[in-house]
């Protein structure tokens, strides 16, 4: 294999993010791409998903290089691969030209006698032999479609370790060394599992074949009923940094350190763009102090040694079947998810399914959520939200999720005077954005009055009615 | 608001009584007057169910909503 280009410290893009890519930009060396976020679905069309040539167009732009980092295929599931995902993945990465590309050990599908569903968060995989074998398969045929390398990255883990599991890092090991690839470690997920009761973060480290480690994650976090989250919410820990400090001279082959932030938090917290700077500086001191202490030869490898798979462990399937249904709370139907029902690991899950799904109603359906809470009041709306929930596995593409749920509320026939109109309206001009074509939507009151005052979250004082057709244009 | 006046009124369609208006949808997508923050249609329709972040989006829509005196309160 070539060896990979030493990158430096960079960010996930995201557009809310480029003021500080603009502003910054000797401290952003690199730029880390979810292109998922960037793809349009088109359910009943073949392809389902193209590429959303604006946004790829704007990442372009950019001089800083660019690595992939998958967010819908990830690698430890027993479905495989989504194989719909394939062909526009692999046009992202050829039109990114990434040194690398990685995805998740974890999975985000599950079975059903319907026939899969989506779980709506990255979850993570039993630790089993099995799940080995499985992630190594699946690692194995996405590299076989892949002309860069590919990487894994490790989840955060907010369940209890199941008796007889492999050990976090040991997990990890064995993944890496059988598959013949690179590890994107993720610090702070490991920085959650160890405060949230799993393996501490100094033993993994200390299991894993330090020279395949090519990418560092970075980011801050947030408590949640007792646990940290992975929340992407802020700072790194300062105990975390001291640990980098401490373990980055020991990388012989880290190639880039990105720091994750979710930029709504950046608004919500106040972060200043100074106390930024300073953070993606400590990145660079970290950068700099990569590989110093490393072996000079690989004779350091970690040994494995032949393990033994334990018999109660259940299968990967079932385990999927299980956190499937309990993280969209779906009641417990046989022993394993009784049992895991128990971990309130699941609630954690269970809110985090909850945050996207509600996330994405309230952004791309604003002014029909304010619309319905200004008439029913929040409490009903959370009600309705609940039971479109309980009906439905969610959709991960945020326009397909409100389009679905534009038809939902539609079919209660709410006490919401022009509710239709205005779902109507949003759903359109999601659809124009997608599809770049005109959209006509009829509304029997005036539209621009409905709409202006629901843009500053309340309702008209008067609304004259009419026939009016409202053109949405691209 | 900036965005609501970029609406323009077309003339009513022949005989009938319909009033055509025509809308960007950027541009409600442009700026969240509650919010106060610049919103970029760009990644918004792709798969954000996938990222291992916690979504607060949720939690800064339902924090304001402006009364009929145009006071903006906190509603939960």
């Amino acid at each position: 294999m070539e060896p990979l280009s030493a990158l430096g410290v960079g960010i996930v893009y995201s557009p809310s993010l480029e003021p500080l890519i603009e502003g910054e930009g000797d401290l952003i060396n690199v730029l880390e791409i979810e292109p998922q976020h960037y793809w349009i679905k088109q359910s009943g069309h073949s392809p389902s998903y193209h590429l959303d040539d604006r946004a790829f167009e704007r990442i372009l732009h950019w001089p800083q290089k660019k690595i992939v980092h998958g967010v819908g295929i990830p690698v430890g599931g027993s479905l495989g691969l989504d194989d719909g995902q394939m062909a526009p993945f692999m046009e992202s990465v050829s039109r990114l030209h990434p040194e690398w590309v990685s995805e998740h050990l974890a999975f985000l599908r599950a079975d059903s006698p319907q026939g899969p569903y989506h779980t709506g968060f990255l979850l993570p995989p039993l630790q089993s032999l099995e799940t080995v074998r499985m992630a190594v398969q699946n690692i194995r045929q996405f590299k076989s479609n892949l002309s860069v390398p590919f990487a894994f990255e490790n989840a955060p883990n907010y369940l209890r370790p199941m008796p007889q599991e492999l050990p976090d890092g040991e997990f990890l090991a064995r993944i890496s060394d059988e598959a013949d690839c690179g590890i994107l470690l993720d610090m702070h997920n490991l920085w959650c599992n160890e405060r949230n009761g799993r393996q501490p973060v100094r033993d993994v480290l200390a299991s894993l074949p330090l020279d395949r480690v090519w990418e560092i994650h970075l980011a801050g976090g947030d408590d949640y009923r007792g646990y940290w989250l992975d929340a992407h919410s802020g700072l790194v820990p300062e105990k975390l940094i001291e640990l980098c400090f401490e373990w980055f001279p020991k990388l012989p082959n880290l190639k880039a350190i990105i720091f994750e932030i979710i930029a709504d938090y950046i608004t919500a917290k106040s972060i200043d763009i100074e106390t930024l700077l300073r953070q993606l500086q400590v990145l660079q001191e970290l950068w700099k102090c990569h590989g110093r202490n490393a072996p000079d030869t690989l004779d350091d490898k970690v040994n494995l040694c032949p393990a033994r798979e334990h018999r109660d462990l259940p299968k990967p399937v079932d385990w999927e079947q299980a956190l499937g249904l309990l993280v969209n709370k779906r009641p417990p139907r046989n022993d394993l998810q009784v049992r895991l029902s128990d971990d309130p690991g699941i609630g954690v899950l269970q809110q985090l399914v909850v945050s996207v799904r509600s996330g994405m109603f309230v952004d791309l359906l604003t002014l029909s959520y304010r619309f319905m809470v200004l008439h029913l009041g929040e409490a009903s709306v959370w009600e309705i939200m609940e039971a479109y929930w309980n009906q439905t596995f969610p959709d991960p593409f945020a326009a397909e999720e409100a389009r679905r749920f534009a038809e939902f509320i539609r079919d209660r026939e709410l006490p919401v005077p022009h509710l239709n109109e205005v779902l109507t309206y949003e759903v359109a001009s999601l659809e124009s954005l997608k599809t770049g074509k005109e959209t006509v939507v009829d509304f029997s009151c005036h539209p621009v009055t409905l709409l202006e005052a629901l843009s500053v979250g309340k309702l008209p004082d008067q609304l004259p009615l009419g026939r009016y057709e409202v053109v949405v244009q691209p | 608001m900036e965005n609501i006046n970029e609406l323009q009124s077309m003339k009513a369609s022949g005989t009938s009584s319909i009033v055509r208006v025509s809308v960007a949808p950027s541009v409600y997508f442009k700026l969240d007057a509650i919010q106060k923050v610049q919103k970029d249609i760009l990644g918004r329709l792709g798969c954000l169910a996938c990222c291992s972040g916690w979504d607060i989006r949720f939690d800064l829509q339902r924090q304001f909503i402006v009364d009929e005196k145009l006071n903006v309160r906190e509603i939960g």
